[in-house]
């Protein structure tokens, strides 16, 4: 009986979603309801999360485990971005360019180590998985973007080369179309099986 | 209760640092390196899909991770002397005119077409990661909306869309710079703006019409999956002719169906047609990055690439020639 | 440039030196700058959240109310309370109920989203192609057109069969048929040219991140020395 409620209660929320987006908009009221809970949930959920990595590296600065020094600078750090944005406010100009100024240079730079460790594996790239139409396909068509991506070529300003560079750029639309259907098929074939109590993301 | 909150969209921007108990090297660097949320989407969606193709072929050779260190530090020192060399030493090109693709003259005629009266939702859906990109895009096209007295508001989804829209506006010289609006809950919250036609839901902002009263929806974007939640959740509640995107590079693949579909009416990609448009729309494009740089940087990785295909098909040429002679 | 650009300045110069430190190994510098950037990014979302959802959508119907409580303001209430119990290692399974309810909504917006977003339009664009206005130009067939709509069919089928072929014949070594490795093959080539749009559309995103925040060190070395 402990188990099934949290099946049920899964079923009844995603069936009143369901109900009420085709009795729209008698249902409208009842829909509008649900969602509300939800971003609430939602946002305690990401809450909670917060509070349990707080809560792991708290115990491992009091252990004084290995490491322990990287979880005083996450703590320290969050802290002061907190305790900042609920005493000045999350819209304070001053307090949003102390945080713009960590996290704008961090992330730009964590995101252009990415474009380095790329150059080096792509190196290996062929050795590691082999030759096959996947592999070869994705080589030339890389190279063939990396070329367009130039510029040099569109520059000619030649027509017959210009309607060549239009197919090649709208020749990922068939992967895409076909990857994107692929995915949207396997996403509605799990809804329906945790509408329908197959599926348990929330835990046996 | 991670993938939850991860398919909400409200959690937090990074992933949670690697606990002591991951001992091996690779698995602390792949956690550590996709750090960003869009990074970790791209690099698992090409993860799986790759993976999934491998099975059927032969297993793939495990990499030497001795060797793995010696690789990244000469190639990453290489390409950041190359690159920081062109940026001290060689002048940004001048603009050049070019073929202007079917996306880009669509969404610059959809431009136009943007009247004084005619209000516009800006959704800035982006990462301070990628915003050097998206600001040089969607500043020149915020200053044309501002020149011609359209009525515009714009709704961030993200924490840190609140200081990047500062950063927007004052780059694209608007002044003062407008209220940006926060709408909590990710793809929940976008579908209930999409169904709220009477704006009575308590969890839409005061201040936001309802997206039915505005002329267009203009989406500043980063993320493919987030480009999809916007497109499933609030366009079949809208009609088609709404959308407008101007998409980093790394989502172009994810936007081609949904404009060949008609759920986006045109789109930019990039800054070299953000550049492109900026100047269909009589707008000075903005110079970032140095392109003569980045041109450097896809150089480097054409000859990579080729470098790697010739030592493959080396190295299959003399396991031949072994076989062959044993 | 003042003294706090000069500061920000510095700062930004230092973590992008953190943060490239990973070419040398993964060491204690990388780390920090990783830390940090967590401990900020969760402290400024944390306080996001509590300021922009929790206060104004949990606390102030319930303060509206004169602290009667109404059903509607107090059943979210009692599932945040379960959430949070999930801290404490004894009562993990009392935050199951807010999640299964959470799941539901979820489940149900990507039942009704992927039907009407994605697969209907994408697909009705596909039959659309081959409407008798696109593919008849004054009654004589349009074969640009006509080739392009079975181009994209064909193309899509054989993504798709890949798709299928590799999720159900997993292991499968047995011999198989002329035309199931011919599609299979089709389909892979449009897959491989998809992935290099989407290799190269990263690494340009990427590239693009690295030489802006090189230029800004650039931009602010030349401003500290010509003052």
């Amino acid at each position: 009986m402990k188990k099934a409620i949290p099946i049920l209660i899964a079923g009844l929320s995603g069936l009143l979603v369901l109900v009420a987006l085709i009795w729209q908009p008698q249902l409208a009221g009842w829909l509008e309801v649900v969602l509300n809970w939800a971003v609430i949930i939602a946002s305690v959920a990401a809450l909670v999360a917060m509070a349990t990595l707080l809560l792991a590296h708290t115990r491992k600065i009091i252990m004084v485990r290995h490491g322990f020094i990287y979880s005083v600078i996450l703590i320290g750090a969050f802290l002061v971005s907190f305790v900042g944005g609920m005493t000045a406010g999350v819209e304070n100009p001053s307090y949003l360019r102390w945080i713009a100024a960590i996290q704008q240079p961090a992330e730009a730079s964590l995101l252009g180590l990415a474009a380095l460790v790329m150059a080096a594996a792509a190196l290996r790239l062929f050795h590691q998985r082999g030759w096959s139409a996947l592999t070869v396909s994705f080589g030339i068509s890389a190279l063939v973007f990396l070329v367009l991506g130039l510029g040099w070529l569109q520059a000619l300003q030649i027509p017959q080369l210009d309607i060549v560079i239009g197919y090649l750029e709208a020749l990922p639309l068939v992967g895409m179309r076909g990857l994107l259907i692929g995915m949207g098929l396997g996403a509605l074939l799990l809804g329906l099986r945790i509408v329908l109590g197959l599926e348990r993301p929330y835990g046996e | 209760m991670e993938p939850i909150v991860a398919e909400v969209g409200m959690q937090p921007e990074v992933s949670v640092p690697p606990e002591e108990s991951e001992t091996a090297e690779e698995q602390r660097v792949a956690q550590d390196l996709l750090l960003l949320r869009s990074q970790k989407e791209r690099a698992e969606v090409l993860r799986n899909l790759i993976a999934e193709e491998g099975k059927a072929f032969p297993p793939a050779h495990k990499p030497k991770s001795s060797h793995k260190s010696w690789y990244r530090l000469v190639i990453g020192l290489l390409m950041l002397t190359a690159l920081i060399g062109t940026l001290l030493f060689v002048p940004p090109p001048a603009l050049k005119e070019g073929a202007v693709p079917a996306h880009v003259i669509a969404l610059q005629e959809a431009m136009q077409a943007l009247g004084a009266g005619d209000k516009v939702l800006v959704v800035l859906d982006y990462q301070p990661a990628t915003s050097r990109e998206m600001v040089s895009m969607a500043a020149p096209v915020l200053q044309f909306i501002a020149e011609r007295g359209v009525s515009w508001q714009l709704l961030v989804t993200q924490p840190s869309g609140l200081w990047l829209a500062q950063e927007l506006a004052s780059t694209a010289g608007i002044t003062p710079i407008p209220e940006a609006i926060y709408l909590p809950g990710g793809n929940l919250g976008v579908f209930a703006l999409a169904i709220d036609q009477n704006q009575s839901s308590p969890l839409l902002p005061s201040g936001l019409s309802a997206l039915n009263d505005y002329r267009a929806i203009l989406l500043l974007e980063d993320s493919g999956s987030q480009f999809q939640v916007w497109m499933e959740q609030a366009s079949p509640w809208l009609g088609k002719g709404r959308f407008l995107a101007l998409v980093a590079k790394q989502d172009a693949a994810m936007v081609l169906p949904y404009y060949d579909s008609g759920q986006v009416t045109g789109y930019v990609a990039g800054t070299q047609e953000g550049a492109l448009m900026a100047q269909l729309l009589g707008q000075q494009p903005m110079h970032l990055p140095h392109e003569r740089a980045l041109q450097v940087g896809l150089i480097i990785m054409m000859v990579i690439l080729i470098l790697s295909m010739i030592t493959k098909a080396e190295a299959d040429a003399t396991g031949r020639r072994r076989e062959e002679k044993t | 440039m003042n003294a706090l650009d000069v500061i920000i300045g510095l700062i930004g110069f230092a973590l992008t030196l953190m943060v490239f430190s990973y070419l040398l190994g993964y060491n204690f510098f990388f780390r920090a700058a990783l830390y940090l950037l967590v401990g900020i990014s969760s402290g400024y979302i944390a306080a996001v959240l509590i300021t922009k959802v929790i206060l104004p959508l949990l606390i102030a119907p319930i303060q509206a109310h004169n602290g009667q409580f109404s059903p509607l303001t107090v059943v979210p209430l009692l599932l945040c309370l379960l959430l949070v119990l999930m801290l404490f290692p004894r009562t993990v399974s009392a935050g199951k109920l807010p999640l299964a309810f959470l799941v539901g909504v979820m489940a149900a917006l990507t039942i009704a989203g992927v039907s009407r977003g994605t697969l209907a339009p994408q697909l009705l664009s596909i039959v659309n192609r081959f409407s008798p206005s696109l593919v008849q130009t004054d009654g004589e067939p349009a074969w640009g057109q006509i080739l392009e709509a079975v181009f994209i069919l064909l193309g899509v089928v054989a993504v798709l069969f890949t798709f299928h072929h590799r999720t159900h014949l997993k292991g499968d070594t047995e011999a198989r048929s002329g035309l199931v490795e011919g599609l299979s093959s089709v389909g892979q080539v449009f897959i491989g040219i998809t992935f290099g749009m989407l290799f190269v559309g990263f690494y340009t995103t990427a590239l693009t991140a690295l030489i802006a925040q090189l230029g800004t060190i650039k931009d602010f070395i030349l401003s500290l020395i010509t003052g």
